[in-house]
Parts: structure tokens; sequence; C-alpha cells
């Protein structure tokens, strides 16, 4: 894959940076280019600089506060320039990057930071005109200014000048290289920057799988037994176990699902979840395990299967090194971290991992363990049914078909970005792109909410259709593995050949774009309706009315509402 | 008296800092006649910067003992302190020792 183009705006030298990121050998690669040195207002000014002929995915705006806000300036030489007169620069400085704001597909703004060797007013700092009161409402301004822009990013730089410490602003970089930032403030924008990219290509992880003695709790159950495990209590040790259960919670919040696999008997480990009092995470809020003695990796791949997940969507956390080189070796698509031996360490390591970073949070994303607890007891009844279609009608399944609107463009391109396994194409779009690209007439697009008597799975698929004269063409084809297999996908099509009909369009066809992730949607595509006609070109000629399947009910609120 | 194998460790360390902003083939090598800042050499300005910085702070680190690499201009000339990897550790050592 052809690196991402990165564009880095800054006041200061950013070559080092540079530097970082086109050779960092984390994902995704990138190649980045630097603005005319100390020029950012000019370059964001001035559309025919010739830097501007490339187009970008992302641009990077860096810039000290002092070098673009000259009444700040004039504040760091002790002059009292009034707060409005500071903001309103403030807002002049978010127009000309408002101005900009579609010359690449993200752009990141590091909030302003000065060293903390400046005393400034000390005593007086956060009174009226102190510098850090006027720079805390400098970024706050600026943070307002674009949070409703689904492109614009403010990164944390405070975050990275407090990792590093007081020498974080390195005046040896200043005077040598015009780069006022240490080379491992430097280093941690890299990363930072590539995280929040990932995150904007839906690569948050997902789930995360922990072994159990001596990192869920301290001790070896199967020999102390549930009651003398350390634990939460008046134990130090006990505490950091306790935290890092609760940080493990936390992570629920977002999405983010719980799993275990572990060298145990399930009987004892299991009852030690459920017994010990001073356990935080509780058996549902675990999505699945697989506690034995088998070999972990073994495990991992059947209890990632139930889940419908890729492997790449996964970190496991196990304190046993040679368990963790195992896992790294024969899986090399899991995240592995390095777990530290210090248990008062657990949760700070799991708090500050970037692979969980997100670049929206829905209400499904909440709700998202809740859905794989539903998913555990539709699958123990799958279990007692013999066929499918059988299983499907006792699940009550009902589907809702609706067009786009405000209420669900944002799940709707959540799940464009985020989807991998049952996607036909693959397309990334930024929310602004997506909206572009449906206000062209010939593109209509129906979203899919699955529920069942278990509950509701939420808004989990969408097809895209785009109508060129008498062909229909399926532009996105996606299904969340959360509910695939229950013929939702076939309904999706039987949608699209309705559609169809009642335009009067003849053929509908579907190029399936292969990715590392996506078969699961080729194997559909076989055994669909649609016919192959070679290269991976999917096709029906709209002869007969194909019916929506009969295990499932449907709501179609499309059939009186026109494209919103 | 300065461990020489210490020093060499310092520098080595800074020149992993600098390689880590650099493609694979243009890494610099970590041998002691590897040529650093000359009209041959590897290092442009900016990896000259992060060598001095890295290797200010990683002395800092070692030897709890701060040294100033930006002194006197030594990469002035083409046998300065910065010429070579092993130019530099014996400057490096002079600096620690006075």
């Amino acid at each position: 894959m052809d690196p991402q183009k990165i564009l880095l705006i800054s006041d200061f030298n950013c070559e080092i940076l540079k530097g970082y990121l086109d050779n960092n050998a984390e994902v995704p690669s990138l190649q980045a280019s630097c603005s005319t040195f100390g020029q950012p207002i000019q370059t964001l000014l001035n559309p025919s600089d010739p830097i501007w002929q490339s187009k970008y995915d992302a641009l990077l705006i860096w810039t000290q506060p002092q070098a673009v806000i000259e009444s700040f300036h004039d504040c760091l030489n002790f002059k009292h320039p009034s707060l409005d007169t500071i903001l309103n620069q403030v807002d002049e400085y978010a127009d000309i990057i408002l101005e900009n704001k579609t010359k690449a597909s993200h752009i990141f703004i590091p909030t302003w930071s000065v060293p903390s060797c400046f005393r400034g007013f000390a005593l007086l700092d956060h009174k009226q005109t102190g510098i850090a009161y006027v720079l805390s409402q400098m970024n706050a301004r600026l943070a307002s200014r674009f949070m409703n822009e689904d492109n614009i990013f403010i990164l944390d730089s405070q975050k990275w000048i407090e990792s590093v410490g007081p020498k974080a602003f390195n005046s040896k970089m200043w005077y040598l290289s015009k780069t006022p930032f240490d080379l491992t403030v430097l280093q941690k924008v890299a990363v930072d920057i590539k995280a929040a990219l990932c995150a904007l290509a839906g690569q948050t992880k997902k789930l995360v799988i922990v072994d159990l003695d001596d990192t869920l709790w301290g001790g070896i159950v199967g020999d102390v037994g549930w009651e003398h495990l350390r634990l939460g209590g008046h134990d130090a040790i006990g505490e950091a176990y306790l935290d890092f259960q609760k940080a493990l919670k936390s992570l629920t919040n977002r999405g983010i699902l719980l799993g275990i696999v572990s060298k145990n008997e399930e009987s004892i480990a299991l009852d030690a979840i459920d017994q010990n009092p001073e356990m935080f995470l509780k058996r549902e809020n675990f999505a699945a395990w697989r506690i034995n003695w088998d070999d972990k990796v073994q495990n991992i791949l059947d209890l990632v299967e139930e889940l419908n997940l890729g492997l790449q969507s996964v970190v496991f956390i196990d304190d046993n090194p040679v368990e963790r080189a195992r896992v790294k070796e024969v899986l090399p698509e899991l995240l592995v971290p390095d777990w530290p031996k210090d248990h008062s360490l657990f949760k700070e390591t799991l708090l500050s991992m970037s692979c969980f970073d997100q670049s929206v949070l829905t209400e499904e994303d909440s709700k998202r363990n809740e859905y794989y607890q539903q998913e555990k007891k539709r699958t123990s009844l799958k279990r007692q049914i013999p066929t499918p279609e059988e299983w499907i009608k006792t699940l009550q399944c009902v589907v809702e078909i609706d067009v786009i609107r405000e209420a669900n463009i944002q799940r709707t391109v959540q799940l464009l970005n985020k989807t991998n396994q049952m996607n036909l194409s693959t397309r990334r779009l930024t929310e602004d792109e997506f909206r572009s690209w449906m206000s062209l007439e010939q593109h209509t697009l129906w979203t899919f909410r699955v529920r069942d008597k278990f509950g509701d799975n939420g808004l989990t698929g969408i097809v895209s259709v785009a109508q060129n004269n008498h062909e229909g063409i399926v532009v996105d084809f996606i299904l969340s593995c959360r509910v695939f297999g229950r013929f939702i996908e076939d309904l999706m099509l039987a949608k699209v050949c309705q559609w169809a009909q009642m335009q009067g369009i003849k053929t509908i066809t579907a190029q399936y774009i292969p990715t590392a992730k996506n078969k699961p949607c080729l194997d559909f595509l076989k055994r669909s309706i649609l016919e192959n006609r070679g290269e991976d070109l999917y096709r029906r000629e709209m002869v007969y009315h194909v019916e929506n399947p009969d295990a499932i009910e449907v709501i179609d609120k499309t059939l009186d509402t026109m494209k919103a | 008296m300065i461990n020489e194998e210490q020093v060499t460790e310092a520098i080595y360390a800074a020149i992993d800092s600098v390689n880590e902003t650099l493609p694979a083939e243009k890494h610099i090598k970590k041998a002691l006649d590897t040529v650093l800042f000359d009209i041959d050499g590897y290092v442009d300005s900016l990896g000259l910067t992060i060598l001095v910085v890295a290797i200010e702070r990683k002395v800092d680190e070692m030897f709890n003992q701060s040294i100033n690499l930006m002194n006197e201009q030594p990469m002035a000339t083409s046998t300065g302190p910065f010429s070579n990897v092993k130019n530099l550790i014996d400057h490096v050592k002079v600096l620690l020792e006075e």
C-alpha cells in the first residue's frame, strides 16, 4: 500500500519530525513533507504555493503561540493586551485553518504550550492577563472553533511535554536547528500521529484478551483458592490488581470487548470470578473466554472466531513473557504489549496504550459488550435448533430499513470506516466526503438496523448504489460482523434488487475489491443471488422479483421516503 | 578514570537516535572508523543536531555529568571531533575528564 501523505506546516523546523514519521516502522507508513520553514500563515493563505499541488491525507499545523498570535507574543513580554484582543486573533487564526480544511482528509492541530522554565508572572499567572490563564483560554477557544469539524482534531501537546518532563523544550535543539522540542517529544508526536491515522482508518483495537493468574488478580487461583487471591482490600498489590480491573472495565464503555484466555480449570477460575467479593469484573463483562490447559494460541484463535473479529483487532495481555513470546511469534497480527513485572504499573500501561484511540464514539460502541452478551444467548439457542433458518426464526429478528438522515449519519460513516470483513469495496470516507457523495442525485443509500428478542444490535448494515442509466452499481455493501450469517446480507441484496425493479434498472453489478480482511464478503457473494462474471465482478439481470428472506420481519421505512 | 566502553555505548546510542530518522539504506554504521561530519560523511546538519543532543543526554544519564559538545565549534575542521566516531569518543572522554 502506498504511504499516506502528510504535510507539516509550522513556524519551526519540522525536518526531524519528518524523519521520525517517514522512518518509524509502525503502521501506517507515511511520506511527510514540510512547508516552507517559518511561514505557516503564508502557506495557509497562499493557495498557489507549490506545496498545494499535491493532495494530502493529513495536515499537521503545529505552531508556537507567540509566533502566530501577536498579542500573545506581547503577553510573553509582560505587556497587557486584553483577553478579547488575544481571542480575536485566535479566531482569525482558526478562520485561516478553516479556509484550508478541504486540503486534506484530516487536519491535526497540537494545543499551544510554552516552556515550563518560563516562570511568567508566577503568582499572577492565572489572573486576567497571566500567561497560563491566557494560554488555557486560547487553547479552549481553538478547540471550540473546531468542535464540530469532523476532520479537524486537536492533539494534546501537554501530554507529550509532561511525559518528557522539564527537558521537553530543548534550547540546544532550538539554537542548532530551530526546533524548540526535544527529540523524545518529536518521537511521541510521530507515534500519536500514526495512532490518530489508525483510529481514523477504523483500526482501533476491539478486543482485549487477558490472562487470569498474576494478570487479573495476584496469585495462582488453582493453588491458593479464590479466597486467598490478592485483589483489592488493604493491600498495595491487591489494590493495583483491582485498579487494573477497573481500567479494563472502563474500556468496555468505549466499545472494547474483554475476553479471557487462561491455563486453569474453568470451573475454579469462573468460581473465583463469581465468588470473590473483590472482583470488579464480573462474568458478564467478558464477551467470551477459553479457560483450559490447551495451547493459548489455539484458544485465542477459537475465541476470536467466536466473536467474529479479525486477529488485527486484538490485544493480548499476559504476565508470562514465555506465553507472550509464543503468541507474538505465531500470531504476529495480534498486539502483544511488553507487560511490566511491577503490578503497580498495570493500570497506567493499559491506559497509556494508543491502540484504543477512536475518532468517533457512538451509542453502539458503548453497548458493544451488551450486544455480545446477547449474542452468547443467541449462540446457545443455535446449538438447540437444527437449521440456520429455524434458528433465525426463533430469534424473532426485525430489520428496519431506512434512508440516510442526520440522526444516523455519524454511525453510517463509522461503519464505512471501521468495517473490514463484510465489506465489498472497503471505501473509506470522511463525513464531509460522505455528505458530498450522498448529495449527488444518482447515489442512494439504505441503512439496516437489526433487533431481535435478545436486544437491539443498532445500525449494523449499509448498502449504497450508484445509478448509471439502466445499471445499478453497488458501491458499498457493509454489514457488521456482529450480525452477519443471519440472512441480513440476503435482505440487503434483496432490497437493492427491489429498488432496481422500481427504478426500471435492468442490471445490478457489484465489483468485489479484495483486501486482506474482506473474504467473508466474497464468500457471501459466491452463495448469493448474483452471478459471478469473472474478475470478482458479480451481476444480476433484473428479470424476477426478489423476495425478502422468510426468517426476518422487515420494516421498510424507505418506501414512502425520498432521499434525505 | 573514564571508561571508554561506556563512552562508546553512549555514542552508539546517539547514532541509534539519528538512525531512527533515516531510511535503512542511510543508517550510520556503528563502527570506530565511520566518517561522520565530513565532505564524504553521512551526517547532515540535522543529523548532527540529533547526534549532539542525544550524546549529551546519554552522557548525562550514564555519567551524571553535563558536557557541552557545541563549545569551540568542534565540527569546524575535517579532522575535528565530529570527523569520525573514534575522534568523537576521544573528544567526549576529554570533556568528561576535564
